[in-house]
């Protein structure tokens, strides 16, 4: 095993000096990268490179490779991208669990406050760094080396290893819950200084099809037409970006609410997307939940919303509203809709992920990333249940403690 | 004299246009006048500055106010105008793309008398203007002239 020979760094250490190398022998390091972005790949090399790290490197994107490489190859570490064309750095990471391969993986995630990461960390992953954070990559790569030396050394039952893996998660919780919250001030300004621009393309494109109609050839006027869509399209993402931004950024005001009053509101004020639809709701009696009725408002209504959207090509819909089966406060929605590939089932709650074509199915795909951000905020789950043109159900279980 | 009907209160420049578009569109106001920052509305309003000529007793029947704007922000213009006995009987309609409560609370406290989010569909923009013209132009009974001064 070739280490670079330099103590531990402490948790709270300051970034170390750019000049100084911080492997001083100049050692080969053996690495895995999973990423498909040859810009990131090159910055991640360069941030590598400057601090001392010679590298023998492979790099993969899909899954067979990367079965491949650590089948054949042996690796001090692994960097992952985390999100990849078909699958996730936690796949890997699964991968490399099951096959009993203790090759520390590091993930470099979008500095865009995935949720996604926290999930990682319950499933162990305790290194990740962010991509906007890139500097501090060669000191968290001898960290993880160091650590491993210590496993092979101590074993793995080691006391003061498990103390330093819990303070590092604390870390890089609070390192993501500060990224999480600055991202939402920026997508709430950037989506609101959007739609000053679009409020104006709506405006006079507006103008010239009114004023200007008996001028225009029927294309023009399609084209138009085409324009105003484009728009309300656009206007629908910002307006669900700033659902979502505000649901993080807000203070929770938690109170014991009746869901079932604010499923009433919900069914009301979807009645339009209802017109000339056969829909039969199945509602039963929730029983109470601890939440922000203004929040979870904003999950039944997505929620709802989704399954008229998902049934509409269902001659007669069934939607169904009832308590969780295992009587733990929270509520299921149930539809006889299109459904989806259980095998997406981890990427429904991310930010414009759609699974439908959009000419057959509308939508911007914030609906449930949003519905996600306000379970976790209420520290509460939420999952969904489907196979494909077989309906689908989620559940939302709340926390009431 | 033309009497001023409608202050709009806007630096942005297409909005104003487009403003000025559904104004004239639905036959609301033959005079509007435009101040383009926070400054020259309270000039107009107070009829100072570049107004030092005009009447205080001619006031507009209905301000439109946009809530970002240069120089004097919307909400200290707001405040300015309803503590002046010349003003504060004018009816201000905040006209903003802001969604934020902060600023709908702010407003009302300060003595806004309506709160309108600028809508991206310029069809219903238009329709909101009419709708504004007519109720406060038409069927709300203003302070009658020279009872404040």
């Amino acid at each position: 095993m070739r280490l670079p020979k330099f103590n531990k760094p402490k948790m709270d250490q300051s970034l170390p000096d750019k000049n100084k190398d911080l492997n001083p022998d100049r050692n080969l390091l053996h690495v895995l990268f999973i990423e498909d972005e040859p810009n990131d790949l090159e910055l991640i090399l360069y941030n590598l490179n400057e601090s001392g790290y010679e590298l023998e490197y492979d790099c993969v994107d899909q899954e067979p490779d990367f079965l491949d490489c650590i089948e054949t190859n042996t690796y001090d570490i692994i960097i992952a991208d985390f999100q990849l064309p078909g699958w996730t750095g936690l796949d890997a990471y699964k991968m490399l669990k099951e096959m009993d391969d203790d090759t520390p993986l590091l993930l470099v995630t979008g500095a865009v406050g995935d949720e996604r990461a926290v999930d990682c960390l319950k499933e162990g992953i305790s290194d990740y760094i962010l991509k906007d954070n890139l500097i501090k990559l060669p000191l968290e790569v001898s960290r993880i080396l160091h650590e491993k030396q210590l496993r092979d050394n101590h074993g793995q039952g080691d006391k003061q290893q498990t103390g330093n893996d819990n303070q590092h998660i604390a870390k890089c919780k609070a390192e993501l819950e500060a990224v999480n919250k600055e991202f939402d001030a920026f997508t709430y300004s950037v989506s609101h200084d959007l739609q000053a621009p679009i409020r104006h393309i709506n405006g006079f494109n507006n103008i010239v099809l009114s004023k200007y109609a008996d001028q225009l050839p029927d294309e023009a006027k399609e084209y138009l037409q085409k324009i105003n869509d484009s728009v309300a399209n656009m206007n629908n993402l910002i307006s669900g970006l700033l659902i979502l931004s505000r649901a993080g950024r807000r203070e929770m005001n938690v109170n014991l609410v009746d869901p079932n009053t604010i499923l009433n509101e919900v069914m009301q004020e979807l009645e339009p997307d209802m017109e000339g639809r056969d829909i039969e709701w199945k509602i039963d009696k929730l029983p109470d939940i601890k939440c922000d009725p203004d929040m979870i408002k904003i999950v039944i209504t997505n929620l709802l919303s989704n399954a008229v959207k998902f049934t509409g090509k269902k001659k007669h819909a069934v939607i169904g509203v009832s308590p969780l089966p295992n009587g733990k406060p929270g509520f299921v929605v149930k539809d006889n809709g299109i459904g989806f590939d259980m095998k997406d089932n981890d990427k429904i709650f991310n930010v414009f992920q759609r699974l439908h074509q959009k000419e057959d199915y509308e939508g911007t795909g914030v609906g449930l990333a949003t519905v996600y951000r306000i379970i976790a905020k209420h520290k509460g789950h939420v999952w969904g249940e489907s196979q494909v043109d077989n309906g689908a159900t989620f559940y939302v279980e709340l926390n009431n403690g | 004299m033309t009497e001023t009907q409608i202050l709009l209160i806007e630096d942005d420049p297409l909005d104003m246009e487009l403003a000025l578009f559904a104004l004239q569109e639905n036959k609301i106001a033959n005079h509007v006048q435009v101040a383009r920052d926070g400054e020259e509305a309270l000039d107009f309003l107070f009829c100072q500055g570049k107004y030092s000529s005009r009447d205080k007793a001619h006031q507009p029947h209905l301000v439109l106010l946009d809530l970002k704007i240069p120089k004097i922000d919307g909400l200290e213009v707001l405040r300015q105008l309803k503590n002046n006995e010349y003003t504060k009987a004018i009816p201000v309609v905040i006209l903003t793309s802001s969604v934020l409560d902060r600023d709908v609370i702010c407003g009302y406290k300060l003595g806004a008398n309506s709160y309108i989010q600028k809508p991206v569909d310029f069809k219903q923009f238009k329709e909101i203007i009419k709708e504004l013209g007519l109720y406060w132009l038409k069927f709300n009974r203003g302070v009658p002239e020279d009872a404040f001064t």
